[in-house]
């Protein structure tokens, strides 16, 4: 466990509490507004964080992530669309309990249950950091290979129910990471004469371009959203005792399962928030209430939803695979002030460790408050005109994308990166994918090479080494897991009005 | 054919021009793989990866059911935002193209025009002042 006074820091910072605030005041726009999920506005954001300090750009993205999470919730509850997929299992008794016009305590439960989900996971997140730093002193080049090719493998799981389109695309986000210069030969590759492309392809600019003007574009050409028609009353925000006695074995299994399933690369909250929900009924005295304005499945919903958030920490930091659209994106953020998410961060960087379980917790903190005292304001933002919020969105994103390096080029990597993924998401290729295979895409290629260059070419060292075969065997399992597992969704789960499960 | 196919089969083939350009690259010696190697092995995974897609049932695309002339206007604004970018004052360029994009989605003349110049008044002061971007 890192030194609890690296814990202190950050708390005590005045930095580090305003940056928390400005992200989840972000986060909150981004998460309120169903389609505006957390990783268009991780995407959005993360181009301007270039110009502040590593610590202040993860308390930032680290507070609209956590924000953008608990207020997808909001509506789910009001609206009965879910602001982000991770909401997807709080309309089922969010929305019923609201309207038994028991909004304010719908509200109020979203926002306890997310801080108590959010708490829970990140004393696991501390408890594996020793093992995980202990573990990350016997890597090299073929167990990072290892640990590569099991991220890319969760693509099966990221693909939203096409594996096949989910192959492609990051088949074409590992070919896209391989233009420029060889990282180890210096090989000019796919860069046509091009000299912007000896650096290879932007990163941001194409997030920027995915995430955020495909997502614009993508809700232009869709329905309308629902508009909040003013009957929602959103006080008496807190259970009586009576009503939380039974809720804290709920909101405990809930919280467990988010953590478990967060953990799991590729299994993503909105996952978690559903087992969490259908466990919860399994367990329940009256489970006949479910889906018809349950507390018990509210805060179980609640709780597997945001502990997610820890459990897939585990995995990004620790292993540097993005369990979610919205990981790859703080993983890319993270690269791009300098620092390598991995093994070797628990070791060589437990200040980062802890600074970041310290920034999610204060990001909890903020947002439980908020989501306690601003529900009215909550309500409020789902008034706001779509036309004013998709062009806030291009104008930043290109304003953005431009920034970073004062290169018009970068302008026409996220326009053309917003116009593609636009054309492929309507032919329902997700774009998870492809984010995977940009990130992971250098890691496996140079640490392959590496590892074939200190064997002399034999390919049994990626199994004749412990960790390595674990994590290749892991990787096999996750690819044939479709095939073993029952296809559809469950059809006892109540029905809801999904946004795109692509993203976060 | 589908949409989907027609993708497929776009990948197709630009996976065959991925492979036939990693041919003349320096493919390794000794067992160590050279620069050609992972490109070529991708190429041809996401030929095989196309292939199967191009088989398969594809489905029709969600129909646009609003702003269907003003999304591919919008794709087009786009490249005329970035095409004018450093040869347009950023501030006059971004009014003129908020201004459009209102227009586009059915925004008021009235709203349309004072929140795209107030828009880009602070997106310049945003950058210019805020984070000392030179447009």
């Amino acid at each position: 466990m890192p030194d609890p006074s690296l814990l202190l820091a950050p708390l005590l910072s005045f930095d580090a509490w305003l940056y928390v605030l400005i992200g989840v005041g972000l986060g909150v726009l981004f998460g309120s507004l169903p389609g505006f999920t957390a990783t268009m506005g991780l995407a959005v954001l993360t181009p301007f964080t270039f110009w502040v300090k590593a610590d202040q750009a993860i308390a930032m993205l680290l507070g609209l992530l956590v924000s953008a999470i608990f207020s997808g919730g909001v509506p789910a509850i009001l609206l009965n669309t879910p602001g982000t997929p991770a909401s997807i299992a709080m309309t089922w008794d969010g929305h019923p309990l609201a309207r038994q016009g028991k909004a304010g305590l719908a509200l109020g439960l979203n926002a306890i249950g997310a801080f108590l989900g959010i708490f829970l996971s990140l004393v696991v997140l501390l408890l594996a950091a020793l093992p995980l730093s202990r573990l990350a002193l016997r890597f090299g080049p073929a167990e990072y290979f290892a640990v590569a090719v099991f991220g890319l493998s969760t693509i099966v799981g990221v693909s939203g129910g096409s594996m096949w389109k989910g192959m492609a695309t990051g088949l074409i986000g590992l070919l896209l990471a391989v233009i420029g210069l060889d990282s180890i030969t210096g090989y000019p590759r796919f860069t046509f004469g091009q000299p912007e492309l000896l650096d290879g392809v932007s990163f941001i600019p194409v997030m920027v371009g995915l995430f955020g003007i495909a997502e614009v574009l993508t809700q232009m050409a869709g329905p309308a959203r629902q508009q909040l028609d003013g009957s929602a009353q959103t006080s008496g925000m807190l259970p009586t005792m009576a009503e939380a006695r039974p809720l804290w074995a709920h909101g405990l299994r809930g919280s467990l399962m988010g953590i478990w399933i967060g953990i799991m690369p590729a299994a993503g909250a909105d996952v978690g928030a559903i087992l969490a929900w259908d466990q919860s009924r399994r367990f329940s005295k009256t489970p006949e209430l479910f889906g018809k304005g349950s507390l018990e499945g509210l805060i179980a919903a609640t709780t597997g939803a945001n502990a997610g958030i820890g459990g897939s920490l585990v995995t990004t930091l620790a292993l540097g695979i993005p369990g979610d659209s919205a990981a790859a994106v703080l993983i890319g953020a993270l690269l791009m002030h300098g620092l390598q998410p991995g093994p070797l961060l628990f070791r060589n960087r437990p200040d980062l460790v802890a600074t970041i379980v310290a920034l999610v917790f204060m990001a909890s903190l903020v947002t439980l408050v908020w989501g306690l005292i601003g529900a009215r304001l909550l309500a409020k933002i789902l008034r706001i005109r779509d036309q004013f919020l998709w062009a806030t969105v291009l104008a930043v994103s290109l304003g953005g994308s431009y920034a970073l390096n004062q290169s018009t080029g970068d302008v026409w990597t996220a326009v053309a990166a917003g116009i593609f993924g636009f054309a492929l998401r309507r032919q329902g290729f997700p774009m998870g994918p492809l984010v995977l295979g940009l990130i992971l895409g250098p890691m496996a290629e140079s640490n392959l090479r590496r590892a074939l260059a200190l064997s002399e070419g034999s390919l049994a060292t990626f199994v004749t080494r412990p960790i390595s075969l674990v994590f290749l065997v892991l990787a096999a399992l996750t690819l044939l897991w479709p095939l073993f597992s029952k296809s559809g969704t469950d059809s006892r789960l109540p029905d809801s009005s999904v946004p795109d499960a692509d993203t976060l | 054919m589908s949409g989907s196919r027609v993708v497929a089969f776009v990948m197709a083939v630009g996976s065959l021009a991925i492979v036939a350009t990693t041919l003349a690259w320096p493919g390794g010696n000794a067992g160590v793989p050279g620069p050609a190697l992972v490109p070529r092995l991708l190429g041809v995974a996401l030929l095989l990866v196309a292939l199967v897609l191009v088989r398969t049932p594809g489905t029709s695309a969600p129909p646009m059911v609003r702003h269907h002339l003003a999304v591919p206007a919008t794709m087009l604004l786009l490249a005329v935002y970035a095409a004018g970018w450093r040869v347009v004052p950023f501030g006059v360029l971004t009014a003129a193209v908020l201004l459009t994009f209102f227009r586009l989605t059915g925004t008021r003349w009235t709203v349309a025009l004072p929140t795209a110049v107030g828009m880009a008044v602070t997106l310049q002061l945003l950058f210019e002042r805020g984070l000392g971007v030179r447009f």
